[in-house]
């Protein structure tokens, strides 16, 4: 018969933020918390409107094709892992990761005719370790 | 009463397979760091899939129904269970290009159900297959 266990919050029991989980090939485990994206957001070209996100607490237009996403929850150190692509199939622009930190990471966008940046939807997702 | 399992491992019933766990999407956990406690199901990879230049699956996939080969370097990524809608979801994409050629992979569209990515000879501005394309898509499902 299926077991079935109802609960809001899953800790670790040595480290609260530690658990460990089957790999699918069944011959390893792996971290479960590290296993997790720790953000990701669907943005505007005009940088003002998060059309959906996870752990993004504000978005900035700084410039022109340069947004700024804010976390809710920080990260452990600035060097962590993600990607950045250019939501504007029209536009093949490049998306860059610019001003790394704890608390925050921005898009640029730079145009591949000319080298200038221009206004492009982002979508970025962040891996790495949570504060 | 809000409750709370404390464990070191996860695997299924059986103690001996793999982690045949079911989670309601309002789940959370505590952050590496132990700071923070965030949502468990928004941060896991919702579909992937690595493929060659015959859209053949190289190395595996999730949540990938098929892949559409719509023309020369154009794939549609088909999901098996979709997104709630188009602006509800992110992808990460990236290539391993052919020999001593420069390539850039690029979003053409975003739908619930599928993704379509071009991949895209950088010196001609002319659309591609890559040797090996990789594709994640990250954000809520339906």
């Amino acid at each position: 018969m299926a077991s079935q266990l109802k609960v809001d919050t899953i800790t670790g029991l040595t480290t609260a933020g530690s658990i460990s989980v089957t790999g699918e090939g069944n011959s390893t485990t792996t971290n479960l918390q590290q296993g997790l994206l720790k953000a990701w957001a669907n943005t505007t070209a005009d940088g003002t409107t998060l059309q959906d996100s996870f752990n993004i607490s504000s978005l900035g237009d700084t410039a022109t094709g340069k947004q700024a996403f804010n976390f809710t929850n920080a990260m452990t150190n600035a060097a962590f892992s993600g990607s950045a692509t250019n939501g504007d199939s029209t536009n093949p622009d490049g998306l860059f990761f610019a001003n790394v930190s704890t608390s925050r990471v921005d898009g640029e966008s730079l145009q591949f005719d000319n080298g200038a940046f221009g206004d492009n939807p982002q979508r970025i997702v962040v891996a790495g370790d949570l504060a | 009463m809000t409750s709370q399992l404390n464990v070191d491992t996860i695997v299924d019933k059986a103690g001996s397979g793999g982690s045949n766990v079911k989670m309601a999407n309002t789940s959370t956990y505590v952050s590496d760091g132990g700071s923070a406690t965030q949502n468990t199901v928004q941060g896991l990879c919702k579909a992937f899939v690595v493929y060659g230049e015959d859209t053949v699956i190289d190395a595996g996939s999730f949540n990938m129904a098929s892949l559409t080969d719509s023309a020369t370097g154009q794939t549609h990524q088909n999901f098996t269970n979709s997104f709630v809608g188009a602006e509800s979801y992110t992808v990460a994409i990236s290539c391993i290009p052919g020999t001593d050629v420069a390539e850039r992979p690029r979003l053409s569209s975003c739908l619930a159900a599928k993704t379509i990515t071009q991949n895209e000879e950088v010196d001609t501005s002319t659309d591609r297959d890559a040797d090996q394309f990789h594709f994640s898509a990250h954000g809520d499902l339906a």
